[in-house]
Parts: C-alpha cells; structure tokens; sequence
C-alpha cells in the first residue's frame, strides 16, 4: 500500500489500463492533426478535495477544458486540458484559427470540442472494452477560463466532497500537449478494479 | 507592509488592516468576506457547497455554507470584531460548463450563493454587494484597509465591489 490507499498490483493495473486507454486517444489525435503524439506514464493519485484546485499546477493559469460526464458501471468524470497556447495552435491546424479572444469564437471552441471528444471517446471507449464494463458518456462541454475554477466546477458537479482519484497522463508532441483525466466518482473505483479482477 | 493571506478550499481565515485576504480561481465555489469597518477586522471563507451531503461527515469546518458562516463569524468576533457592524460581500458561484437541457435546479453555484443569502438574513447581517453566477472563474482580493472587495476575471475584466 502507498499513500493512495491501493495496492501495488491495483497502481499497476490502473496504470496499464490508462495507458492503454490514452495510445487509443493518442492515435485518433495523431490521425488527426497528422502530427507524432507521445505518452508518458500515467499517473495515479489520490487528491483530497481541498487541493483538487491546484492537482494540474497554478489555479490562476488559463487553460482549456473539454469536460464528458461517464455513466454505467464505472461513472465518473473525464476530462482534457490543453493549455492555451496549445489550444491555438490546434485550433489553427484545424483550420479554425483565431486571435485572441478563444472563449467567444464558436468555430474553434467547436473544434477543439471536438478534439477532446474524439480522445476521451477512444480512451473510454477502450478502457469500456478491456474492463468489459457498460460506460457511456454525455456530449462534450468547453471552458476556458483559470484551472482552478475549471475543477473545482468539475468536482462540484455530483455535490459530494470526496478525496478523488484523480488518474491522467500526459500528450506531447510538435504540435500537442495536453492532459487527459478520469476521475471515478466516489466509491466507484471498485468497479473498475473489480473488472480487472483485483 | 501588507501581506496577502490565501484563503484556500474549505478555509476560514481572519485578519485586520493593512492585510488581504485573497482567493484564487473560485468557479462554482463563492469567497465570502465579512468585514467590520471600525476594527478594520475581515474574514473570508471559500464555501464549496451549500450544505451537508455526505452521512457522517463530522468534520464540516469551512466546507458547507451552513456551517462555514457560524464559524467565521465566531472567529470574528475572537479577533475582536464587533457582532452589530458586520457585513458581509461575496463573490463566485459560476456555472463553468454548460450540458443542453441541464436543469436549472441542479446549478451548485446558483445554490451556492441563494444559500449563503438566507443564512446571512437569518444571522442579520447585510450583504452589501455580490459578484455572482455567469459562466466564469474569478479571483478575489479582499482589502481590510477599506473593505473592498476586488473581482477579476480572465475574459470578462475586472470590479471593486
């Protein structure tokens, strides 16, 4: 057991299967911004409410968040956060390209929207297949505003206070970096653990 | 020399002039500044949800507006604050993601802050200016020196209130 509460062999399966999950996500965003996208290892820790504001760094930072809501046997939050500058530049290989003001131009939120469906759609629907578990998941909703609003409106939907197992890897590339999140509501770990049979 | 004091998740804190009181990045979270002119005493709480959720969550403190306000008021008046000069502002409460036919009885910030008007009713204290709900963060400074409270925002600028 390590500060998380699980055991070694339930990290390294967790680990696996978000690893798994991210390269089916890694893939569709290769294919479509024709442009190489590296993972490194995911992570997997347990984040106390109260500092699930700072778990992607400075609350302050603007960022943009593609946000789906996960229902079935393993509901939860999942959740793709770009940095801004980043967000540009996908928005402009898209050939939605805008200045400034990302937050009020429908196109590009529309297509990097659509970028963060694709990926947790391929990573939920992956980590659906090898679990053998039920999961289907709402249409896509986009902020970009300060991180720490960004989860803390994340957390609060479900209104229950809880220490989070707060699960995400890391793309990078030319052309894209970002951070993919799964968040399994509260208790619902299980499930997913259980489906790996740990 | 002022110091600026960050007030995290779940967390009550007090201080008196010249020091200020900040919170980064509320979304559906609300600050909350009480604020006693004459002892230039101010406390801020950031309230996370309105009450109680969960059973047996003994521990509740800062979190839930219910039992937050009590608590700073409490703390207020140990600092040496004054019971009939308070009053209070607040800001926060955004709904930062919107879902197609969301009902608008499930908006938390909405709750957030309708909650923490009722208490303060109850409890007497004028609320003086508020910076609530649309669909953006905000990060607040609350200044002891003459109990403004400054709202900023990334894309919809920025107030004193």
């Amino acid at each position: 057991m390590d500060s998380t509460g699980l055991s070694l062999e339930q990290l390294d399966a967790l680990q696996e299967l978000t690893n798994i999950g991210a390269s089916h996500a890694a893939t569709a965003l290769s294919h479509l911004l024709k442009a190489r996208v590296v993972l490194n290892v995911p992570s997997v820790q347990i984040v106390p409410f109260q500092k699930i504001n700072t778990v992607v760094g400075d609350p302050s930072s603007l960022i943009v968040a593609v946000y789906l809501k996960v229902f079935g046997d393993s509901p939860g939050k999942a959740l793709f956060l770009f940095d801004y500058e980043n967000a540009l530049r996908i928005a402009e290989t898209l050939n939605t390209p805008c200045g400034e003001d990302l937050y009020r131009d429908e196109m590009a939120l529309s297509a990097l929207k659509e970028v963060g469906n694709i990926l947790l759609g391929s990573f939920l629907t992956a980590l659906a297949r090898l679990t053998r578990l039920k999961l289907s998941f709402s249409v896509p909703a986009i902020a970009v505003d300060m991180a720490g609003a960004i989860l803390d409106a994340v957390m609060l939907d479900g209104e229950y206070l809880d220490d989070w197992v707060f699960i995400d890897t890391k793309f990078s590339g030319n052309q894209v970096e970002g951070t993919l999140a799964f968040l399994p509501d509260s208790g619902t770990l299980n499930n997913l653990l259980g489906a790996l049979g740990l | 020399m002022s110091a600026m004091i960050s007030v995290g998740m779940a967390e009550i804190k007090i201080t008196k002039a010249p020091h200020r009181l900040v919170t980064t990045g509320l979304g559906s979270c609300i600050g909350l500044c009480v604020y006693d002119p004459v002892s230039k005493i101010g406390g801020m709480a950031h309230i996370v949800l309105p009450r109680v959720t969960s059973l047996g969550d003994g521990d509740s403190g800062g979190k839930y507006a219910v039992t937050a306000i009590p608590l700073l008021v409490e703390n207020m008046l140990k600092f040496g604050a004054n019971r009939y000069r308070l009053a209070a502002k607040m800001a926060g409460g955004a709904e930062m993601f919107s879902f197609p036919g969301q009902n608008s009885v499930l908006k938390i910030g909405e709750r957030n802050a309708e909650t923490i008007r009722e208490i303060l009713d109850d409890a007497g204290i004028p609320l003086l200016s508020q910076e609530v709900g649309g669909s953006f963060g905000r990060t607040i400074e609350f200044n002891t020196e003459n109990g403004k409270l400054w709202v900023r925002t990334i894309n919809y600028g920025e107030r004193i209130i």
